[in-house]
């Protein structure tokens, strides 16, 4: 075997090892807290494939995906004007640090009063704290734009919007990307807070309601559901930025 | 006689930065014109101000003094008739733009339609020899190579005057005297006005109808040179010239400020 299929297959193999080491471990439990893989495993199924589906795991998903695309709707052309004017960089820099300096989930019970306890609160929170890291790496891109290449555009008389749309956007958008994957693992971790105070549906809701009624396999039937959802975004997205930077990845082989 | 304005028409074009005691005074004051389809080679000492100068000319930079005007009309920015082509082509070409892209890019604003447009596009390839390269990625292509893409790009934009910023420096040797030749021919071609700065003397004898010789800074012109080699011009009979020897000889001097019997007393000392 050469190197790489030891490598997929310890990729692979590990995860297996864990997950029977786990179902060993507990196996025969009469730990409460602490019940069987199997049983853990067979109540995932009754709860998710796909009961809850639709009354849990769509309005959870739901509202992550809306404050992870607004997010990205907000924080990307704010971070390319910040980005690009000086004067409002300065202005702004200390306004945007104290506002990202405070704590998540002390933006709740503010939320509350303003948009009560339904969708727009959650993915107000969302929001709130998914669309820092996409302003500040979208500034920190277009920033970091090669002045060479605005050069080249500018000798070419570019209009002003392309210049925007087909240089600074593309030229800083590794940037970008990066500042999305770290949202996208924001959302899901707000998601599940958002709905663990005053809420009635959702993942978080079910997973702080199975620990209070001690319904402790479905606690942790939900605690795998979101693993599962987060590996599974970070999968789509990373195919998504592959796709989209391929040029970046093999300019970066090719200066290599 | 003619009142023909010139092509490119540089005038007591001066460039400070910063003010106060920390100014750096980089151009003292050039004058020089370049005529239609000429081929004009600026060369200076390093650190002359060659870059700076060339930014001015190309509307990157505003000077601080004097002006530049093509056919007679002094310009502020980079006027349509006239393209570029930098030293550092990985930093001049899109890397997220196919071959075809980039060259389009510019395009974009003249509305030529698609037919015309494309046509522009599979010429300049075939000029620079990439025919096939259109639809691949600059970074997937050998450095001489992506030169010659910022050249087509260059050439589709249908410039009367093209500048040329240290355009092969980066490149080896073998590449680069490849692409002196096709310079001279796309010139040829074309009949484009070409601006080419160099800190390299053979190259800028080799190339240029004259060579303009800069002073170290603060910049000024310290002899503008005629080279009336015989063209077409050949790597290997050109550069054996006796005259090529002489101009070369003369041109080094110049931008080494050494007089015509400095290198003899040099080699008399030495001894």
């Amino acid at each position: 075997m050469n190197r790489r299929s030891v490598l997929l297959t310890l990729q692979i193999a590990a995860p297996i090892l864990v997950l029977l080491g786990w179902a060993l471990w507990s196996a025969g439990s009469t730990n409460i807290f602490y019940p069987p893989l199997t049983k853990i495993l067979s109540v995932f199924r009754d709860t998710w494939v796909f009961d809850r589906v639709g009354s849990d795991v769509v309005p959870s998903l739901t509202n992550m995906l809306a404050g992870f695309a607004l997010s990205i709707v907000i924080g990307v052309p704010l971070g390319i004007l910040i980005g690009l004017v000086r004067t409002l960089r300065t202005a702004l820099a200390p306004i945007i640090e104290f506002v990202r300096a405070i704590p998540p989930p002390a933006l709740i019970p503010f939320g509350i009063v303003v948009l009560g306890v339904g969708t727009g609160m959650k993915v107000f929170i969302i929001l709130m704290v998914g669309v820092f890291p996409v302003l500040m790496h979208t500034i920190d891109g277009v920033r970091g734009v090669d002045p060479g290449l605005l050069d080249s555009a500018r000798a070419y008389r570019v209009s002003r919007r392309d210049r925007m749309l087909h240089v600074v956007l593309p030229a800083a958008a590794p940037q970008i990307f990066a500042g999305m994957r770290i949202s996208l693992s924001l959302s899901l971790i707000l998601m599940v807070i958002s709905e663990m105070v005053a809420s009635t549906r959702g993942i978080g809701y079910f997973i702080l309601q199975a620990q209070r009624t001690f319904a402790i396999p479905e606690m942790w039937s939900g605690m795998v559901l979101l693993g599962i959802l987060g590996y599974l975004f970070n999968l789509a997205f990373g195919t998504i930025e592959r796709r989209a930077l391929r040029w970046h990845h093999g300019a970066r082989k090719g200066a290599s | 006689m003619t009142d023909e304005a010139p092509m490119l028409e540089v005038r007591g074009l001066g460039k400070t930065y910063g003010d106060g005691p920390q100014a750096v005074h980089a151009i003292d004051e050039i004058n020089f014109t370049v005529a239609r389809s000429e081929f004009v080679c600026v060369v200076g000492p390093s650190g002359c101000g060659k870059t700076t100068l060339l930014r001015c000319l190309a509307g990157l930079m505003s000077a601080s003094t004097g002006q530049v005007s093509i056919e007679g009309r002094r310009l502020d920015r980079t006027p349509e008739e006239m393209a570029i082509v930098f030293q550092d082509y990985s930093r001049s070409l899109f890397p997220w733009m196919s071959v075809e892209q980039n060259i389009a890019f510019p395009l974009r604003r003249k509305r030529l339609g698609r037919a015309k447009q494309q046509q522009l596009i599979k010429d300049s390839l075939e000029a620079v020899n990439l025919a096939d390269a259109g639809r691949r990625y600059p970074w997937q292509l050998s450095g001489g190579m992506q030169q010659r893409v910022a050249i087509a790009r260059a050439l589709a934009y249908e410039p009367q005057v093209l500048l040329m910023d240290e355009p092969f420096a980066a490149l080896d040797a073998q590449t680069r005297a490849d692409l002196e030749d096709l310079t001279l021919k796309l010139r040829h071609e074309y009949g484009v006005t070409v601006v080419f700065v160099t800190h390299d003397i053979d190259e800028a004898v080799y190339l240029a109808d004259r060579v303009i010789a800069l002073t170290p800074r603060p910049t000024r012109v310290r002899e503008v040179i005629d080279i009336d080699l015989p063209r077409p011009r050949n790597q290997l009979t050109t550069k054996e010239l006796p005259d090529f020897a002489r101009l070369r000889g003369h041109v080094y001097r110049q931008v080494r400020q050494l007089d015509d019997g400095a290198d003899q007393r040099e080699a008399a000392t030495a001894s």
